[in-house]
């Protein structure tokens, strides 16, 4: 995953910039052995880091393997694999940390991770 | 004048339900076979849009949907704010009955989606006579809870943009743009704690598992039509259910999900008509 490109993707996406207004969390996203941190400041991908991390700080978390997360990114994503909820149901990825704050950005979330999809291979 | 005048009609409707006066809001188009349409949790009759404006279906079938109390236009009855909202198995299936009675509807198809889908289900159980055939769009039998509901009613979330973000991976990524984002939109203005309170319904007080084997579709056919993109009521959970009832029949939606009718009428209507030829044509 190209995750500077990730982020211009992100913070040129205009969908995002209108319902991401005010948006501020930290997301650590593990994606099988990586982790990375994202930091929202104000509907806008301020920051990314990739670990290995020692005790990182963030509002919450987003656990899953390379596989899930793949999927879950594909430029066109097979029927039920289309959203982070569908993961959740099947256990696949898991949210841990302020759950009030998950839901509260969660439509910023899901934008800006929806991004991800643009930025993968395609055929 | 040169707008265009939809030929779609919109009334209110006041009747008793559980001894409170109710003033619902309904809409209408076409002439023919009574078609009663159930919208989603937390949403209203604005997503048979489509389906209220497809001559096709309104050549034939007189098309009423209506907005639950609470929902849409249809306000709650005097003294909500004293009342936390929640839907009921027995509440729901007493309303869609009520509706039927004060319009005067004889034998409609009912058709709803989601937790419409799941109430078809008990209304065909106990009250497949009133019907003349029974179409279940995103219905199974149960859902198990996966999320917590509650966090929609937070004092400190936006219940109504969160409840839009949680119901937006439902649909498949490529219906319409526009579409998709009126769906949404519908959610965005629900009204607070409704789509929980649907949810009630939906998670715990609906659970029809290990009764549904007793529906008999010999009194009202039973029609199955499932989006390939609900992962909340997946193909699977559909065909789970529809393997246990005789005679059920049962359509896998190819690029639609949760939404069928409002993510994108021309591709559910596409799947719906052959349904309805069906339905009609049994006399």
């Amino acid at each position: 995953m190209d995750w500077k490109l990730f982020m211009q993707r992100v913070n040129e996406d205009r969908l995002v910039a209108r319902h991401g207004a005010g948006s501020d969390f930290n997301l650590l996203l593990s994606w099988g052995e990586e982790d990375h941190l994202l930091r929202v400041h104000d509907g806008r991908l301020a920051e990314h880091r990739q670990g290995p991390f020692v005790m990182p700080q963030c509002d919450f978390a987003l656990a899953g393997g390379d596989e899930a997360w793949a999927r879950f990114a594909h430029w066109q994503p097979a029927p039920r694999d289309q959203d982070l909820f569908a993961f959740f149901r099947r256990g696949e990825i898991a949210l841990t940390g302020d759950t009030r704050k998950f839901f509260a950005h969660q439509l910023c979330l899901k934008l800006m991770l929806a991004n991800l999809r643009a930025v993968g291979a395609r055929p | 004048m040169s707008g265009v005048i939809e030929p779609v009609t919109g009334r209110y409707l006041r009747f008793d339900f559980e001894g409170r006066a109710q003033r619902v809001y309904f809409e209408e188009a076409g002439q023919g076979i009574p078609l009663l349409c159930l919208h989603t949790a937390g949403s209203d009759t604005r997503q048979f849009r489509g389906l209220l404006n497809e001559p096709r279906i309104t050549g034939r079938y007189r098309v009423v949907a209506f907005d639950l109390p609470w929902h849409g236009k249809s306000s709650p009855p005097a003294g909500w704010q004293l009342e936390r909202y929640r839907l009921t198995s027995a509440s729901y299936t007493g309303i869609v009955l009520a509706f039927m009675q004060a319009l005067g509807l004889e034998r409609p198809v009912v058709m709803g989606c989601s937790i419409g889908g799941r109430i078809c289900l008990n209304l065909a159980l106990e009250h497949a006579a009133k019907f003349r055939a029974i179409v279940g769009l995103q219905s199974a039998a149960n859902q198990a809870r996966y999320y917590d509901p509650s966090w929609l009613t937070h004092p400190e979330v936006n219940g109504q943009v969160a409840s839009a973000a949680t119901v937006m991976g439902l649909m498949c990524p490529d219906s319409p743009e526009a579409e998709r984002w009126e769906t949404l939109w519908h959610y965005m203005q629900g009204g607070p704690g409704i789509f929980a309170g649907d949810l009630h319904f939906y998670q715990i007080d609906g659970d029809y598992r290990g009764r549904v084997k007793d529906i008999d579709t010999r009194v009202a056919p039973y029609y199955f039509l499932t989006g390939e993109y609900d992962y909340s009521c997946s193909p699977e959970d559909t065909q789970e259910t529809a393997a246990s009832i005789a005679g059920a029949k049962v359509r896998i939606m190819r690029k639609l999900g949760h939404f069928p009718m409002s993510e994108n009428p021309p591709a559910f209507i596409d799947e719906l008509l052959p349904v309805l030829d069906e339905i009609s044509a049994s006399g």
